[in-house]
């Protein structure tokens, strides 16, 4: 095979300009999902009455389907039904007014919030019983005991499953394609359809990739050490 | 006061509280001894709603409650006049020494921070621990971390601390440091209730040893009473039991 270097450099700068798409899109579905994941993780982990059967509901099926389904038909609905909404809600914004990306980061909210649930349940069970116990033994209710004793605590065990879900969410972004939205994979392939340089493209796509998971990586590093001091080294 | 009137409690079919009544008046140090599964740990756990007890009622001054139809507002109130010392210290993992100690003062009773953190500095002062309030939990000897324990709850200044075997889970040498300053505490006036199989303890702290078995108060009365001269024959194999190996003399 022929690889032309120029044409991998174009296709980096390329994607490299849609950077601030990929990573908007991630951020934000990262934020909504550690938002809402806590909350439905929490739900489920205490058994709370009537919500907690919903959100088992919740995680169930949207673990199930995949991400691309959601996206298209999150797509579909956003296009029959957004002008009814909105006139619904009396908005005066359109169709139109809406950029696709919020589109894109609607629907990957979901499936972001029913994974990091499931890690974030999983964490949360690992704090201790006794650590609530005392929070109520020196007159904490069970909110001010759950978000200044168990969340941080919590975190604690999230995070390091925290950089794999983010990075996972991130190549996920990949997919906006579906619903006409350009981030750095389709950015890169703009090149490719001109030229029929794929390989280059991809190329160029899995470099700035790398790049990201490394940026990714680096930060939950010094977020676990950063929360983690409490804890101590676990080497020596 | 408190006053303990007939309390019930039972994990699925295992009953493990009958019918249980304590009465402890202000400044008294009671003692509950009795063996693994006695139900000694559930009635402190009941008494601090750490159980949902399924019966009986509380009073602490002036506050009357039922256990098993508390309101929230109720739990609420009477922990604030109560603070628990657990047999593994159950610190707070993310929160030093000081934090630890004032957590409960800043959060829980809505001092201003100043005076809450002075007071925690005087109860770790009190505890010997004037040097580590920046010591996370996992820098602490587990004897430290116990003294932070009793420190978080004296600090709250409450009617009536409750040990749950505050020396159990200590290695031997630390188990006459924290002891000892349970004592010094006890001699203060504070109003205890200590769950323990430290019979010598007992006998040196307690303005009333209680003796349960099989989820009833079996015998109860003044150390010297209880611990020399059992009336129960319940008692006295226990005691004959857990003071067998006298070879030392601790």
């Amino acid at each position: 095979m022929n690889i032309q270097p120029v044409l991998i450099w174009e296709a980096f700068k390329s994607a490299v300009s849609y950077i601030p798409i990929t990573l908007l899109i991630t951020s934000a579905v990262v934020v909504i999902g550690l938002f809402f994941g806590v909350m439905v993780a929490a739900v489920r982990t205490y058994r709370i009455p009537v919500l907690s059967p919903l959100a088992d509901g919740f995680v169930i099926a949207f673990k199930a389907i995949p991400i691309n389904l959601i996206l298209v038909v999150s797509s579909l609905l956003f296009v029959t039904h957004f002008n009814g909404i909105a006139s619904l809600l009396h908005l005066t914004v359109t169709i139109r007014d809406v950029s696709r990306i919020y589109v894109g980061i609607f629907a990957l909210s979901f499936p972001a919030i029913a994974q990091m649930s499931e890690y974030i349940r999983g964490s949360l069970l690992s704090v201790d019983r006794g650590q609530y116990e005392a929070g109520y033994s020196v007159g904490l209710t069970f909110w001010q005991t759950f978000r200044r004793i168990v969340l941080p605590q919590m975190m604690l065990v999230f995070v390091p499953s925290l950089t794999g879900i983010v990075i996972a969410l991130m190549k996920a972004t990949s997919l906006v394609i579906l619903i006409g939205v350009v981030d750095v994979m389709n950015g890169a392939l703009k090149y490719a359809n001109l030229y029929f340089s794929y390989f280059e493209a991809y190329l160029a796509a899995a470099l700035v990739y790398w790049g990201l998971s490394l940026c990714i990586e680096f930060l939950g590093k010094a977020l676990e050490k950063r929360i983690g001091r409490y804890r101590g080294a676990l080497h020596d | 006061m408190i006053e303990i009137k007939n309390i019930h409690k039972a994990f699925g079919k295992n009953k493990i509280l009958n019918g249980v009544d304590v009465h402890v008046d202000d400044g008294e140090v009671v003692v509950i001894l009795g063996a693994s599964g006695s139900g000694k740990t559930t009635l402190l756990r009941s008494i601090s709603f750490l159980e949902n007890a399924d019966q009986g009622t509380l009073t602490i001054g002036e506050k009357t409650v039922e256990l098993n139809k508390a309101k929230k507002l109720d739990i609420a109130a009477l922990r604030k006049k109560m603070a628990f010392v657990f047999q593994n210290h159950n610190l707070f993992n993310n929160k030093t020494a000081l934090e630890n100690v004032a957590e409960g003062l800043i959060v829980g009773r809505k001092m201003p921070k100043t005076e809450a953190v002075e007071i925690a500095k005087n109860a770790l002062a009190k505890v010997g621990l004037a040097d580590r309030h920046d010591y996370y939990p996992f820098q602490l000897s587990g004897g430290q971390q116990q003294r932070v324990g009793i420190a978080r709850a004296v600090a709250l200044n409450p009617e009536v601390i409750l040990f749950d075997e505050p020396t159990s889970a200590l290695d031997p040498e630390l188990i006459g440091e924290t002891l000892s300053l349970i004592k010094k505490i006890a001699e203060e006036g504070i109003t205890m209730m200590i769950v323990t199989h430290e019979i010598s303890f007992a006998r040196d702290v307690a303005s009333k040893v209680i003796f349960m078995d099989g989820g009833v108060i079996v015998e109860e009365g003044k150390p010297d009473e209880v611990l020399v001269r059992p009336k129960e024959e319940r008692t006295r194999q226990f005691l004959k039991r857990i003071l067998k190996p006298v070879e030392f003399n601790i």
